[in-house]
């Protein structure tokens, strides 16, 4: 019995869409979940509605483990985007409606003054007018091709007796966003679409445009890259990025502006769309530009004031090497800075007694200074070695550029495992003490990325132990290639050993369980959708074990169903940062054991990713993170539940509020052992 | 001083890496690579090693030196082993891994990689001692089978038997077009060939069955996982199975990409020594050449005494040869001593090593072999002997030395010998010369075969080399003996021998 997984993460979608609702946050602050929820939602299309696109118009018919075939899934994925979508546009005209009241308008092109035309009209003929290039469709010339995620303007041109249709895409290059100086009272802005479209007739002088439409595109962008004939993988992705932009067309998106039908028609030949593809939009196209909605100067009850995350551990960091010498150092991003670990990074390179640094990277920062310090290492003569996953998804071109730079600079730049992307997250540095070979790690659940660690809620791990340094040299010959064996000690690695290392933990607990002892699981991750791994949480809730489940995104899982899922519990947490750490807590009776990984539950990363298990073993960073795990399914806020009709129920309480992020933001604490009392006190309380 | 060595073994199957470093005289593993890369199958079948796999090795062998340098490795040893030593062209790829990694490969003969993986026994086995009192040690590889037992500490045998399992796979092949118990048939085959053997090792009741080597290990992971020990038991079974073509088996072996013939040919020896023994279980130990390697080039920078029974092997086999060939023990070990001393007094003034020693040692207890066949210029037949013998942990172009030395032994005339030019360089003449005139002296000693003289210790002052002795009874004969070697000494070392009575 499972869940739907794309339909579960239009309910995810849903719960980031209802966020808009919390309105002890600022308005502009709500007005970004709609941006996310755009952004989440053109992912969506371009990866998965365009697999099962794949899957109709290949002929597969075969019911998935939900029982739906491919058309049925579609059908279910058009009716709930139409439903949400219809949802995101009332709730954010509703916010916008409340912006304007605060000083910041989003002007309509029906609602534009003469004064506003006249001020645009120049605008448009000195700076706008120049980059466009309207494109012509007849005989002679083929429909041109449609740019992924680009606003366009569609227009019927009466040539002679002859409907002619021409289209303008909106540039890129230009801000969507225009300031109107002519609002005296408020601060107001029009979109750049509407002003090409209000003077549409100055692109096609001497013919008459009889109606016109704003659309936009999404297409398949998904990379398929043929790797058996991939002699140099950096040369295929850049190719495959290159035809991304061109992929078959799986969604279209008009707005509701447009009542001619020709209009509609063109496209839909053109695009070769079934009607299910077009979504009607009552509005703006595109609602990502709200993110970049700032208040007027001086106004800053609109934004939250960005947060700093906290300076910690209190440790000499001129020294780091030393200080995780002594301890363990466990960061909680972004409650904890992710500076130690640039840091950490940095001192790596200029330390004379390191001898070499070894990196796993999957999204790097645009201005990354950890690509810098390693690149600075090797021009020191340390060896650094870098394993840069080009398949990041939507993030190849960025990682392209930094190999390239990094081999320039001398660094070993490896592109990972034939096949499988590499998703851990790793970094050794190999350190040469009073004649002794010391190696340090920091693993973490999240990227080595200085930007998202700021939005990201990760955990990440400084250690000096043996039994880590010595399965970090073995991984990181893994990904290097050479070697396909991986006899790890402490730390698992998938697709070695990983999933089979769940199986053991679970199966223990399942033993506990029938042994008449209390056994638990406590798991907290981005996803939930490996069937076999559900199959044993399954097993495992019917032998009793209580399973606690802090699922963000897709959960498959079916809880709470008498005799199958009884004893097992899920929760979702959606708030101002992105839940992102991976933790699993297994109680072993007597002696409970935390794992940290890079890893969700999930087929591709079980089977097809390169991912890391390692244990948490410090006893106090040990409670520290089974506190913190606790006081996530003490959140009374923003926490939603998951039923077993798939629909999510969020109860906010009015008493005693408990709000993971806000208590983990404000939490003053001098060290591990002091954050454990604090959090230790709020979970009695 | 530096604490981290490296090994690479660049082995038949794979090319394999180990760094360690050694702290408190203690081995702590940093890297243990290993990258498969079949150079014996190629050279099993074309003499020589294709330049695709060149190609994969050197790369493999980049990579290497970059986790070398990860570390700053300075000391290290690289080894080429069987299918260097097979291949046509091994002297060009090991040229090619020169100029592209700056590694300097050495190829180790058949003994001395037996010798090293023995010699990591002390390592990386916690119950060594326990295996040198009581064990049979088989281990199956691609081109033969070598069986050595230990035995009150000693290794006491050390035989290779030429059956190995690339030969066995076609014999497999084969056979199972003609007989359905194909299995049951190799097994007829190699008790036949090595049926010799096991009245000798029946004979010593042995406690541990050791099986080493690639193969061994292979079977371990597959079917037994990381434990060393395996019930022997739960082996015979699997023995049973094997032998039984069992397909569920077959299938579990094939999936690891393992090849089944070689499995079979590896499990029916196995099954043919462990019926042998009388032991609960198979021990499969982790040790391996390059542990071996490491364990020399640490004994060379820390100057351990820890493996001294593992180098004494090679004087234990030794004595066994010599027992077998019926040599007088007391006589030998009388010659051996004094050797030793007359060449401790020497070493330093003549830059001696402790090849040199070892020469010199075994040439004192080999050089009485070939009276077992012929008393008349009993050391002709020595040196012929000698130099179609192998002996583990000992060069085929050591032996030649030894051949050498034994055949000039000169005790009782000064005839010169003329030394074959082909065989031997220049350096190693000389070397022959000089061990041999220590020898002849030793030899004079005893001439009489009654241990009359002992020598104490050795002194250099000006030209003479005296010889202190303690005399047991009445030694003419030795005495006569000695002037006879008197000559050849002096003009090889440039100092007169002579005796002196210590009370």
């Amino acid at each position: 019995m499972y869940f739907n997984r794309e339909l579960s993460w239009l309910e995810f979608n849903r719960r980031v869409l209802y966020e808009m609702e919390d309105l002890k946050q600022p308005l502009l602050e709500r007005l970004k979940f709609s941006a996310i929820f755009s952004t989440n939602l053109d992912e969506f299309f371009m990866v998965r509605v365009a697999a099962i696109k794949n899957q109709i118009s290949s002929g597969y018919e075969d019911p998935d483990q939900t029982g739906y075939t491919a058309k049925q899934k579609l059908d279910l994925i058009n009716e709930k985007v139409s439903e949400l979508v219809t949802l995101q546009y009332e709730k954010t005209m509703i916010q916008l409606e409340a912006l304007a009241t605060s000083g910041i308008k989003i002007i309509h092109k029906t609602q534009f003054t003469s004064e506003i035309i006249t001020q645009l009209e120049q605008k448009f003929n000195f700076e706008i007018f120049p980059v466009l290039t309207p494109m012509a469709v007849d005989f002679s010339r083929r429909f041109p091709l449609i740019s992924n995620k680009s606003i366009y303007i569609g227009v019927r041109l009466m040539i002679g007796m002859e409907s002619k249709f021409a289209l303008v895409q909106v540039p890129n290059v230009l801000e969507r966003l225009i300031k109107v100086t002519s609002c005296k009272e408020s601060t107001c802005f029009v979109l750049l679409e509407d002003v090409i479209e209000t003077f549409i007739d100055k692109l096609f002088i001497g013919h008459q445009v009889m109606s016109t439409c704003q659309f936009r595109a999404t297409r398949n962008a998904d990379l398929n890259i043929v790797e058996d004939e991939a002699e140099d993988l950096l040369m295929v992705i850049e190719e495959a990025i290159k035809l991304r932009k061109w992929g078959e067309t799986v969604r279209l998106e008009i707005t509701d502006s447009s009542q001619d039908p020709w209009l509609m028609k063109v496209l839909e030949d053109a695009l070769q769309l079934d009607p299910t593809q077009i979504f009607r939009v009552n509005g703006m196209l595109d609602l990502t530009f709200l993110m970049k909605l700032k208040p007027p100067k001086g106004n800053t009850e609109l934004i939250r004031m960005p947060y700093k995350p906290k300076k910690y551990p209190p440790i000499d960091k001129k020294n780091l090497f030393k200080a995780i010498k002594d301890n363990d150092i466990l960061l909680h991003h972004p409650f904890e800075s992710f500076d130690l670990v640039v840091d950490f990074i940095k001192q790596a390179s200029k330390d004379p007694h390191v001898l070499a640094i070894k990196q796993t990277l999957y999204r790097v920062s645009g201005d990354s200074q950890i690509i810098k310090a390693l690149a600075e290492a090797a021009d020191k003569g340390k060896q650094v070695t870098v394993l840069v996953e080009l398949r990041a998804r939507f993030d190849e071109e960025n990682n392209i550029n930094w190999a390239k730079k990094l081999e320039q600079r001398g660094v070993h730049v490896i592109y990972g495992i034939y096949g499988i992307k590499t998703h851990s997250k790793i970094t050794l540095v190999v350190r040469r003490e009073k004649n002794k070979i010391k190696r340090y790690l920091h693993l973490s659940t999240g990227n080595y990325n200085d930007q998202t660690a700021k939005v990201y809620t990760d955990m990440g791990l400084f250690t000096c132990k043996e039994s880590f340094g010595t399965d970090a040299s073995i991984f990181f010959n893994m990904v290097s290639g050479f070697v396909t064996s991986v006899n790890t000690n402490i730390m698992s690695v998938a697709p070695y050993t990983l999933r089979q290392k769940f199986y053991d933990l679970i199966n223990r607990e399942i033993g506990h369980a029938k042994a008449g002892n209390t056994a638990r699981i406590v798991a907290k991750m981005n996803a939930l959708v490996d069937q076999e791994l559900i199959a044993r949480l399954y097993e495992a809730s019917r032998a009793g074990v209580k399973i606690e489940l802090m699922v963000r995104g897709i959960c498959t899982l079916v809880p709470g169903v008498v005799g199958l899922s009884d004893n097992i519990v899920v929760k979702s947490i959606v708030g101002e940062f992105l839940e992102h750490s991976r933790i699993f807590y297994f109680q072993n009776h007597r002696s409970p054991e935390i794992y940290l990984s890079s890893a969700d539950w999930m087929t591709r990363n079980l089977s097809r990713r390169v991912e890391l298990l390692f244990p948490v073993e410090d006893p106090v960073l040990f409670k520290r993170i089974w506190l913190t795990l606790q006081l996530y399914f003490k959140d009374n806020q923003k926490s939603w539940t998951l039923l077993s009709n798939g629909s999510y129920s969020k109860t906010v309480a009015e008493k005693n509020p408990v709000q993971v992020h806000e208590v983990l933001k404000h939490l003053i604490y001098e060290d591990d052992a002091d954050y454990n009392k604090k959090i230790q006190t709020l979970l009695e309380s | 001083m530096n604490h981290l060595f490296a090994a690479i073994d660049l082995g038949s199957n794979a090319l394999k890496l180990k760094i360690v470093q050694v702290i408190n005289n203690q081995m702590e593993t940093l890297e243990d690579i290993s990258v498969q890369i079949p150079l014996g199958d190629e050279v099993f079948l074309s003499n020589t090693i294709q330049l695709e796999t060149v190609k994969e090795a050197v790369e493999t062998l980049i990579y290497f030196k970059q986790v070398m340098e990860s570390y700053g490795i300075v000391a290290y040893k690289a080894v080429g082993t069987s299918a260097f030593r097979e291949a046509e062209n091994a002297k060009n790829f090991i040229e090619i891994i020169r100029m592209k990694t700056g590694l300097e490969v050495e190829v180790v003969e058949d003994t001395m990689e037996k010798f090293l993986t023995y010699k990591s026994i002390r390592d990386n086995v916690s119950n060594y001692k326990d295996i040198r009192k009581s064990a049979l040690l088989v281990e199956v590889n691609s081109g033969s089978c070598d069986v050595s037992i230990y035995s009150q500490n000693k290794l006491i045998k050390n035989d290779e038997i030429r059956l190995g399992t690339k030969t066995l796979k076609y014999m497999l092949i084969e056979l199972e077009k003609r007989a359905i118990n194909y299995p049951y048939v190799l097994r007829e085959i190699i008790e036949t060939r090595t049926s010799h053997i096991w009245p000798s090792i029946e004979a010593k009741r042995i406690k541990h069955f050791i099986a080493i080597g690639g193969e061994a290990k292979q079977v371990k992971e597959i079917l037994f996982g990381s434990k060393a020990n395996i019930s022997m038991q739960d082996f015979k079974a699997l023995c049973v199975k094997a032998l039984n073509n069992d397909y569920e088996l077959r299938k579990k072996v094939e999936a690891k990409a393992v090849n089944w013939y070689e499995f079979l040919a590896t499990m029916v020896l196995y099954d043919v020594f462990t019926d042998l023994v009388d032991s609960e279980y198979l021990t499969v130990p982790n040790i391996s050449l390059r542990d071996g390697i490491l364990a020399v080039l640490i004994e060379q920078a820390y100057d351990l005494n820890r493996y001294k029974h593992f180098n004494n092997d090679i004087y234990h086999l030794a004595y066994e040869i010599s027992k077998r060939y019926k040599s007088s023990e007391s006589h030998i070990k009388n010659i051996e001593h004094n050797a030793f001393m007359l060449f401790e007094g020497l070493k330093k003034t003549f830059s001696f090593n402790e090849r040199d020693e070892m020469l010199l040692r075994l040439s004192a207890i080999l050089h009485e072999i070939g009276k077992y066949t012929r008393m008349r210029d009993y050391l002709i037949t020595s040196y012929e002997k000698l130099s179609s013998m192998d002996i583990f942990g000992v060069k085929h172009n050591e032996m030649l030395i030894i051949a050498h030395i034994c055949r000039l032994i000169s005790s009782s005339e000064t005839k010169l010998y003329q030394l074959p030019p082909n065989n031997l360089t220049e350096d190693e003449q000389i070397r022959v010369f000089k061990l041999a005139s220590i020898l002849s002296i030793s030899d004079s000693l005893d001439k009489g075969k009654k241990q009359r003289i002992e020598v104490i210790d050795t002194v250099i002052n000006d030209d003479y080399f005296f010889i202190n002795v303690k005399r047991h009874s009445e030694t003419i004969l030795e005495d006569w003996s000695f002037e006879f070697t008197i000559d050849n000494f002096a003009n090889t070392f440039g100092i007169i021998p002579e005796i002196k009575d210590v009370d």
